[in-house]
């Protein structure tokens, strides 16, 4: 079945664009009632052995684990991420047998609330399509491949690359603000829509803003910082020409308009893109599919048809192509 | 001191200039660091930045490094790092800024002006670090043997100060003391019975040490604080007794008997010891225990009057603001606008109402909270005043959304014809980032010179220093309302060294040296 972005991000309008850098976050703001959710916070989260992942929803409403969730231990136990959405059905516990080790030579069970992080951007790509995969070695050669690019020692260990950028990544996310009713955004690196995230609520949205934004996108920042100087031509700098207050007023307007303009042109020449929607799982009338294009993947979580969770991202053959003038990333 | 005179102390100061920058970084980083992470930056860098900003003025002149710690507003957590330096490392020979007499002076001003908690945690600093020579030493048992609630205190925080005197006299003596207290307690507790060689451990260790009568309070404290069960002040046996008398708590701090009634009366609740210890709650524990007494239908009185401005709209922000509230808030501007060097004229105020103004979760609302009381004192120090705002800033409201600065600079400047604008902000802009710098770049392109300066409340910052919204922009710090005055001598220092340093001394000498 085919879908678009714009089927995807109906009920949703845009705020103002925030940028800074390289970066730009448009934000989706919505009000639309989607239902109870339980957000990953409630969630005590496992493991019954290396690849697995366990969580229990001690709440009534249905769960949503965001795709590509990893959970940091900050002991010696081994870190674990999810490569899909989960869905985990009120008051129950669900396992996941198809979860990754990002800490390769870390031993240990894991069982309790953990620091949640959304996968490095470059990680993400390969986390979706090893999704069905039980395997819990299989991201480490991508993890290794993704610390060297980073200018780290070639590691199986993400917090290899968050120990080594922390006040960076500090840093970027104290950058951007979430703003009321925001429900998700569409981040823009370089003036290219690099990643669409939708979730259920703003609450939901406050929970998982800094670990998106801190991780997910704050290390694809990083990495374009080293091969990009210039700003995006997304960004409008104020015009010159006045020599009064009310003609400095005019220019501040038109810089303005013109930034957030040139942002959303972008974005809506993305919302026809046919994406390729398949549906793989259903729980409790709660429907995970997947979706691919040449230019982007991801999952999505409808809910009596309506979209009310998103995660989707650039491929890396989009971003090659866009940045065709920049080295770019191998996995 | 005259001006001259301060012109001869600093002589040996090579690079005025560059010093008096140097100087200004570390004012930025004494008013606003504390041993708290921030928004942005985890405890062990802002640890690390200051560290190293404080030695590099130390290395200076230790002088000035003692004067600047004890200009107003500087915080606790600088003083007690800077104590904790200028007893670490003797003096040499030489110039320095103060005399050994001054110095001294200084060292014990600055150990006095912190709370004594965090003079504990100075002391832990100081044995954890080894430093045990004999300015240490009587710094330590001066402070604490003429502790006028040393009782109180040794109830509070007896492994500290036992952790501290056994620093300072060493285990073996205060091991000495400890039986020699008991020997003199069985004696009915007459010092004039103790024997010659009792007498002169007692002399050495303690009477030489502070200026008081040799009483039974201290000998108990001491005795108590070292670990002897066998005392007779009132509050000491309630502390033993409470182990199995639930009222005994009441004589008690509430901290201590909160832990006791959870260890030893598991069946009695928080509220009880509420009920039992309210009327010996500090000011400060008044408010902060005000949500919980609340829910657990306790009533502990609050004064407003009490409390500074900051704390007052943190607690608004919580508990909700009332006239009496306001009316104590309005009294705080008052009193510090009186202190103020300068006013204002027609002052317009933009707030930084965006989501990263909360602060961090270890000092929620408090960038917002000082910025408020900023707001007030700014308006209580000008001929007229406007606000403006993304969102009314009402104090039950919660910070949110970006940050978008430049309209509302432009608006200050243009509409509502400002004197001076004050920018209250963490300096994190996005809507977009740069935009404020730019409209400064267009004023002053068509010759607009409104004074513009960038307040950020304390922490809401990065690691060196704040981060500027623009170069063109002064920008300054704050921990509090307090603080402001800090402005004028760090415009002074980054201009004139000796001017700096004059206004400096001003407001530090009478306090610190008397006047010297």
């Amino acid at each position: 079945m085919l879908t678009t972005l714009a089927d995807i991000l109906r009920g949703c309008e845009p705020g103002r664009v925030q940028s800074v850098g390289l970066m730009q976050v448009l934000p989706l703001l919505s009000t639309e009632e989607t239902g109870p959710v339980t957000s990953p916070k409630a969630l005590t989260v496992g493991t019954s052995h290396y690849g697995t992942l366990l969580f229990e929803n001690p709440l009534n409403e249905v769960a949503i684990v965001p795709r590509d969730a990893g959970f940091l231990t900050g002991k010696s136990s081994q870190d674990h991420a999810m490569p899909v959405v989960g869905i985990i059905p009120g008051g129950m516990t669900r396992k996941f047998e198809n979860a990754a080790c990002i800490q390769e030579t870390t031993g240990g069970m894991i069982k309790g609330k953990f620091e949640m992080i959304i996968l490095p951007f470059l990680l993400r790509e390969a986390a979706l399509m090893t999704r069905e995969r039980q395997e819990y070695s299989k991201l480490w050669n991508v993890i290794k491949r993704f610390n060297t690019a980073m200018g780290l020692r070639s590691s199986g260990h993400v917090d290899v690359f968050l120990n080594a950028f922390s006040s960076q990544l500090d840093q970027f996310v104290a950058e951007f603000e979430p703003v009321p009713r925001q429900v998700g955004a569409i981040f823009l690196v370089n003036g290219h829509v690099v990643g669409i995230e939708r979730v259920p609520t703003y609450e939901y949205w406050l929970e998982i803003w800094q670990p998106l934004v801190r991780v997910c996108y704050g290390s694809l920042a990083l990495y374009m910082r080293k091969h990009v100087e210039n700003i995006p031509d997304t960004r409008v700098p104020l015009g010159q020409d006045f020599d009064d207050l009310a003609g400095l007023e005019e220019a501040l307007r038109q810089a303005t308009e013109g930034e957030d303009e040139s942002a959303k042109a972008i974005v809506r020449e993305l919302m026809q893109e046919p994406l390729e929607e398949k549906v793989e799982t259903g729980v409790d009338g709660d429907v995970v599919s997947s979706l691919v294009s040449p230019h982007f993947a991801g999952q999505i979580v409808r809910r009596a048809g309506l979209v009310i969770y998103a995660s989707i991202l650039a491929t890396q053959a989009r971003l090659r192509q866009e940045r065709s003038a920049v080295k770019a990333f191998a996995l | 001191m005259e001006l001259t005179v301060i012109e001869k102390k600093l002589a040996h100061i090579p690079n005025h200039r560059e010093v008096g920058g140097l100087l200004c970084r570390f004012i930025d980083t004494v008013a606003t660091a504390t041993a708290r992470g921030s928004f942005y930056n985890t405890k062990e860098e802002l640890q690390r930045a200051v560290e190293e900003v404080h030695a590099a003025v130390f290395s200076i002149d230790r002088g000035l490094y003692t004067v600047l710690l004890a200009f107003p507003s500087v915080m606790d957590y600088s003083r007690q790092i800077g104590v904790a330096r200028l007893l670490s490392n003797p003096r040499d020979s030489k110039l320095a800024f103060l005399d050994a007499v001054q110095e001294k002076r200084g060292i014990h001003y600055l150990a006095h002006e912190l709370p004594i908690q965090r003079r504990l945690k100075m002391f832990e600093m100081l044995a954890n670090r080894r430093v045990n020579n004999a300015r240490t030493r009587k710094l330590i048992l001066r402070s604490i043997l003429n502790d006028p609630k040393l009782t109180w205190h040794a109830l509070k925080y007896r492994g500290k100060l036992k952790r501290a005197l056994v620093h300072a006299w060493g285990v073996k003596t205060a091991s000495t003391v400890k039986v020699v207290l008991k020997n003199v307690r069985a004696k009915e507790n007459a010092y004039g019975r103790a024997s010659p060689v009792e007498r002169a451990i007692l002399t050495k260790n303690i009477l030489a040490q502070g200026y008081f009568n040799f009483n039974q309070d201290v000998a108990d404290a001491i005795l108590f604080i070292l670990g002897s069960k066998e005392v007779e002040g009132a509050s000491f046996k309630a502390y033993y007794d409470s182990n199995h008398d639930f009222d005994a708590l009441a004589l008690l701090p509430p901290e201590v008997a909160e832990g006791k009634r959870s260890t030893y009366h598991p069946d009695r609740t928080p509220a009880d010891v509420l009920e039992l210890t309210k009327d010996k709650l500090t000011s400060g524990q008044q408010m902060t225990v005000q949500r919980s007494a609340k829910e657990k239908g306790v009533k502990v009185d609050f004064d407003p009057r009490k409390y500074d401005a900051v704390k007052l709209y943190i607690y608004a922000h919580e508990m909700g603001m009332t006239p009496e509230i306001k009316a104590a808030l309005h009294t705080r501007a008052i009193e510090g606008a009186r202190a103020l060097p300068a006013s204002f004229g027609k002052a317009v105020i933009v707030l930084d109402m965006s989501k990263s103004m909360l602060g961090h979760k270890t000092q929620k609302y408090r960038p917002m909270a000082i910025g408020l009381a900023l707001s007030d004192l700014i308006r209580a120090a000008s001929d007229s005043f406007y606000m403006l705002s993304d969102i009314y800033p009402v104090v039950e409201e919660e910070p949110r959304g970006h940050t978008a600065l430049a309209k509302m600079l432009l608006d200050a400047v243009r509409d509502e014809g400002a004197d001076h604008v004050f920018i209250i902000t963490d300096g994190y802009e996005n809507a977009p980032a740069g935009r404020v710098d730019e409209v400064v770049a267009g004023l002053r392109k068509i010759g607009n010179m409104t004074p513009i300066t960038q307040i950020t409340p304390v922490m809401a910052s990065e690691v060196f220093g704040t981060r500027a919204l623009s170069p063109a922009v002064p920008v300054l710090p704050v921990t509090s309302p307090a603080a402001f005055g800090l402005a004028l001598v760090k415009n002074l220092l980054e201009t004139d060294l000796v001017a700096g340093v004059k206004a400096l001394m001003n407001v530090v000498s009478p306090k610190m040296l008397g006047g010297v």
